[in-house]
């Protein structure tokens, strides 16, 4: 088997995007590297199950998150472990330094359960539509949606009582502001 | 024409909800941040590329392939567990 060019051209292109995924699942840098490289010899090695034409990229988020999960079922306490850490790990980025509101946002995605943060980042991030989130999840549409729709209800939560405490001293007039005139 | 009444309208409304609703603006406002936030830390790692490691691993798959198709896992069965390419493929 000759690798074909458009094939590892198509494949080269997709890992920025595998990787910004793998990271969103495992929390850890290293390890988001291993699952990519897993996924891309996986793929390469059963390429003749690729349809031509059909979408390359939602072909390897499938793979890389099956790998995911299976490494999860194996390693289950090591990777709660993980995911304990998740935030951590994310603010020791180098580039992410200095910038708390992102941080903040880091650290209330982390708390949300993984199948909820996994179609948040499928269709709010990588760009996929709910019909593409649900075939890499395997998963029925209406699933993904309300998966997406909990996760930002949730995530709105989070943040919007950080930033009344962070406001601070105006946090009453904040609280008027948000729960009506009382 | 007097069926309206501003006033006990919206207490009304506020106790069909069981907590506090935020302001529909705020909620809108956090909503398109999180959209943002999401986009920006995504975008971070996307930004990075493809580290070394990778353009590494395909061009020693390119280079596998050409020389012969004796070395590839080509039993296919269970690529991802091992074999001689995972072996080739990381360099640490």
């Amino acid at each position: 088997m000759t690798l074909d060019p458009a094939t590892r051209d198509a494949v080269l292109g997709s890992i920025p995007n595998l990787r910004a995924f793998a990271i969103s699942l495992c929390g850890n840098v290293d390890r988001a590297d291993d699952l990519v490289q897993e996924t891309v010899l996986r793929a390469l090695a059963n390429i003749d199950s690729f349809q031509p034409g059909t979408n390359m990229a939602a072909w390897l988020f499938t793979i890389l998150r099956n790998l995911f999960r299976s490494e999860y079922r194996k390693r289950r306490r090591e990777v709660e472990d993980v995911e304990g850490k998740y935030a951590d790990n994310m603010k020791s980025q180098p580039d992410q330094e200095g910038r708390i509101e992102l941080q903040e946002f880091r650290a209330a995605l982390a708390q949300l359960p993984s199948d909820q943060r996994e179609a948040l980042i499928l269709v709010g991030a990588s760009g996929f539509s709910y019909e593409e989130a649900a075939e890499i999840c395997e998963c029925a549409v209406g699933t993904i949606k309300s998966r997406v729709s909990r996760a930002r209800a949730r995530l709105a939560e989070l943040l919007a009582i950080d930033s009344i405490d962070d406001f601070g001293p105006d946090r009453t007039t904040r609280a008027v502001l948000a729960g009506g005139r009382g | 024409m007097k069926r309206i009444k501003p006033v006990s309208l919206e207490p009304t409304m506020r106790t069909e909800t069981a907590k506090p609703k935020l302001d529909p603006k705020v909620a809108r406002d956090i909503q398109s941040r999180i959209g943002q936030q999401l986009r920006e830390m995504y975008d971070d790692v996307v930004k990075q590329g493809v580290p070394d490691r990778f353009a590494e691993l395909l061009r020693q798959l390119d280079e596998a392939g050409k020389s012969g198709a004796a070395q590839q896992p080509s039993a296919g069965g269970e690529p991802a567990s091992g074999g001689d390419l995972d072996k080739k493929g990381v360099g640490e």
